[in-house]
């Protein structure tokens, strides 16, 4: 057997072991789980309603699900847009919360010129950071660490309707403020 | 993101369709002393999971002070999230990696010289002679895969990942879809137009 990968394990035994040697019931020094449970139940539940009324909040009118921006705990956003007609209260819904972050849709008769959007130049690795695709309930969406956005950028969020019912989310980050709409990129 | 990185399943949003769980099957070493079943269980899964977590990172260091640095902050992860895991959303191999990519990320945030596979002050007992061949040997085992991530550093992020997780780490797609968060339709999108894009640069890995 291998010196390192021994040596480690003897360590982490030596060091972390109890936290897996301490019987869960019966512990005297229980523990860290029955400790912890009640926050975590706690957080989770304060979670639950908070993401149940931001996406109450969020819903477009009509009883429809056109959206969701949902505040997660750990301070990331998570934005969905199934239907056009949310990107509208999606985008100010994300001005209320005072992110730097825009939802935009792609029309054709949109006045903005691509090149007008000055691309902010930042490392793939930093992109990845800020935002990544999520599925959550089985619907498309982003989730974005505001906290990973340059000062002065923008995260703007363009949404086409590539058929009925399927909104594609491209995300850009840019320079600057947002415009209102976007005009259809290469393909789209 | 600001999610905790050393909390792998936290992430509400990912599939939870993985399940390929051969290596928690792995009995402990012949011979070794027994152990309370849990800790015997997390012993199975480091035997199993040290290889692909130290492979992890010497595709990304050449210093073995710091492959074993982040080594052991991975595992030290692991043993504290244990009884935490939730083999429903991920395997052992998924589960680990993905722990093994939160330490990373972390530390190429915490370290100003980011990316150079530079050396950081060690928290760990310098290595001796035997284990610096040890942890060197990976490292060398490796050669080709970092000549691979760097064919793969043009591509984005998650392109680079794709490939990465399921051709090198070995997991599944839909495990490599969960370690990432994307949907498991998205990934074979993402692996499929990084392979296209390695064969027409010039020689796949298969």
């Amino acid at each position: 057997m291998a010196r390192f990968e021994d040596r480690l394990f003897r360590e982490l035994v030596e060091q972390h072991g109890s936290l897996l040697t301490e019987p869960p019931a019966a512990a005297p020094v229980l523990p860290r789980r029955l400790r912890r449970r009640p926050a975590v139940a706690i957080a989770l539940a304060l979670a639950v309603a908070l993401a149940a009324i931001v996406i109450g909040l969020s819903r477009g009118g009509g009883g429809t699900n056109a959206y969701a921006v949902v505040t997660n705990p750990d301070g990331t956003v998570t934005v969905t847009i199934s239907e056009l007609v949310g990107v509208a209260p999606a985008d100010e819904r994300l001005h209320e919360l005072g992110l730097p972050v825009s939802v935009a849709a792609v029309t054709e008769d949109c006045p903005v010129e691509r090149s007008e959007l000055h691309r902010a130049d930042v490392p793939p690795e930093v992109m990845s950071r800020i935002v990544e695709t999520v599925s959550p309930a089985g619907r498309t969406g982003v989730r974005i660490d505001p906290s990973a956005i340059p000062a002065g950028d923008t995260l703007l969020l363009s949404a086409n309707e590539r058929r009925a019912g399927v909104i594609a989310l491209r995300e850009l980050l840019i320079e600057g403020s947002a415009p209102s709409c976007v005009p259809p990129g290469p393909g789209e | 993101m600001r999610q905790d990185p050393l909390r792998p399943g936290d992430d509400d949003d990912r599939q939870s369709d993985s399940l390929n769980d051969s290596a928690a099957e792995k009995p402990s070493e012949p011979g070794s002393v027994d152990l309370p079943p849990r800790l015997s269980a997390f012993e199975s899964l480091y035997r199993a999971q040290f290889g692909a977590v130290a492979a992890y990172f010497a595709r990304r260091c050449a210093e073995p002070q710091l492959v074993a640095d982040l080594t052991t902050d991975t595992f030290v992860a692991a043993i504290h999230s244990f009884g935490e895991r939730d083999l429903q959303r991920a395997g052992e191999r998924a589960w680990t990696i993905g722990i093994a990519r939160r330490v990373y990320a972390r530390w190429r945030e915490s370290d100003p010289r980011e990316g150079r596979g530079a050396a950081r002050p060690s928290a760990q007992p310098l290595l001796d002679r035997t284990e610096t061949k040890e942890l060197m040997w990976w490292i060398d085992l490796e050669r080709s895969s970092r000549e691979l991530m760097e064919r793969l550093a043009r591509m984005s992020a998650l392109d680079r990942e794709a490939v990465e997780l399921v051709d090198l780490c070995e997991l599944t797609p839909a495990e490599a879809a969960s370690v990432l968060g994307i949907s498991r339709g998205a990934l074979r999108v993402r692996l499929a137009r990084a392979h296209a894009r390695l064969r027409r640069e010039g020689g796949d890995r298969g």
